[in-house]
Parts: C-alpha cells; structure tokens; sequence
C-alpha cells in the first residue's frame, strides 16, 4: 500500500462524503427559511467537503499525470476519457457549492426565492458529485494508483 | 442620479451574484474546453498523455476569474437598476435548470 494508493482513497472517500454533504443544503434551504447558526455551520462544511475533495484530486493530480495516467490510456482509452469527463464535472461541482453557498449566507432574512435558488445550486453540485464519485471508481477499477 | 442603494439590496445583489458565479466559471470552463477542441489539442488520445497538468490548473484558474469578474459585473448592474430579487432568482434557477445538464452533457461528449 503505497501512499499516493490511500490518498486516492481518501481523495474518493471525501468524494463520497461530500456528495451526501452536498445535498443537505439542498434540503435544508428547499422552502427559502433562513438557516439558523448551526444550518449555516452545515452549509459552509457541504462547500468544505466539496472543495476539500477537489483539492485532494488537484494533489495527487501531477502523480496520476505521471504513474497512471499512460497505462489508464493503455488498458482503456474510454476509462482514460472518462476521467477527464470526471476532472470537468469536479470544477462544476465546487463552482456550483460555493456560488450556493455564499447566496445562502449574505441573502437578506426576507428573500426567501434566493436561498431556494442556493438549494437548486447545491442539489445540482450533489448530482454532479455523484456523477464524480461514479465515474472515480469506474477508473479507479480499471487502474489506480 | 441613482438613490444609494440599502444594505438589503446589496446584499441581495451580492446573493444573486454569487449564483452567477456559480453559472459562470462551469460555462466558462467547458467553453475554454471546446475551445481546445477547435484547436485540435484534445482530439487525439496521444495528445490528451502530452498535456501538461498545468493546462487543467491554469483553465481552472481562468475560468474562476472569469467566473469572478461577471459576477462583480451583475453585482454592479444589480445595484444601478434595483428590481425584484425574487424574479431574478427565479430566472438564474430556471438558467442553472439549463446550463447545468448542457454543462454536464458538453463535458461528456467533449472529454
């Protein structure tokens, strides 16, 4: 077990995580109610989750580049494409989390419209991620670190 | 001359903003992506291996700060022409409706 091998693991077990984490702003801010202190605490650590998996990718990134990335292209060139899809897919989900969740944070009491928009935001991010995670143990099957 | 606006309308321009960015830097990173498929860099699986990882950092970056800067240009037309938040929000919902799936279905049959 090398440690770029439990980085990927913990790059997809954050996945996961944010993915579940995502869709309790969603659900939360569904009807446009104004978070209390501890929704706002939750919203800010969905957005954390996401962009903390992200981050995690973006460092093992130049060692899949280097020790993967041609033998991934090798086996499969459809696995090879797909996590390029995921590597796209991954910057929409952290753009949409934190779009939603500075909205959901500075909207003011009575404007109930935004914060349903925030929660549209972070349920797409949700499905997005989930697309990610899929599409990471797809790859990660074929071959990983 | 514009009335100055109320530290409500601000935050709600500002609120509506951030979901522009949300829209904003996604489109413009698939549209930096076709962009380099007009060019011909990623049509072929040998020049996807060349890639530096720098070009995913740096359409990343550039597309944030796209993102960023239409952001502060709706905030700032937000706070000239005040209107209805709630049917604004509405329009960017029904626009995420759109782009998301456009986003997502670009991305995927342009790798």
């Amino acid at each position: 077990m090398t440690a770029l091998r439990v980085l990927q693991s913990v790059h997809g077990q954050l996945g996961v995580l944010a993915t579940a984490a995502l869709l309790h702003p969603a659900l939360l801010l569904r009807r446009g109610q104004r978070p209390s202190r501890r929704g706002r605490w939750a919203l800010v650590l969905s957005a954390g989750f996401a962009v903390l998996a992200w981050s995690a990718g973006v460092f093992i990134y130049p060692d899949y580049r280097r020790v993967v990335k041609r033998p991934l292209f090798h086996l499969s060139t459809e696995a090879g494409l797909l996590f390029e899809v995921k590597e796209h897919f991954a910057v929409a989900v952290v753009c949409l989390a934190l779009g939603g969740l500075v909205a959901a944070l500075v909207a003011p009491a009575g404007e109930r419209a935004i914060r349903r928009a925030a929660a549209l935001m972070f349920a797409l991010a949700s499905a997005l991620s989930a697309l990610v995670v899929g599409l990471g143990v797809y790859v990660a099957s074929i071959h990983g670190f | 001359m514009t009335p100055t606006p109320s530290a409500e309308e601000r935050r709600s321009a500002l609120a509506l903003a951030a979901l522009v960015f949300g829209l904003a830097a996604p489109s413009t990173y698939v549209l930096e992506r076709l962009y380099e498929y007009a060019r011909g860099d990623s049509v072929n699986p040998v020049l996807i291996l060349r890639t530096l990882d720098t070009v995913y950092y740096w359409r990343v970056g550039v597309a944030v700060w796209w993102g960023a800067s239409v952001a502060g240009l709706a905030y700032a037309l937000l706070l000239r022409r005040p209107g209805s938040a709630a049917a604004r929000a509405a329009r960017l919902s029904l626009a995420a409706l759109v782009l998301v799936p456009v986003i997502a279905v670009v991305a995927w049959v342009f790798p």
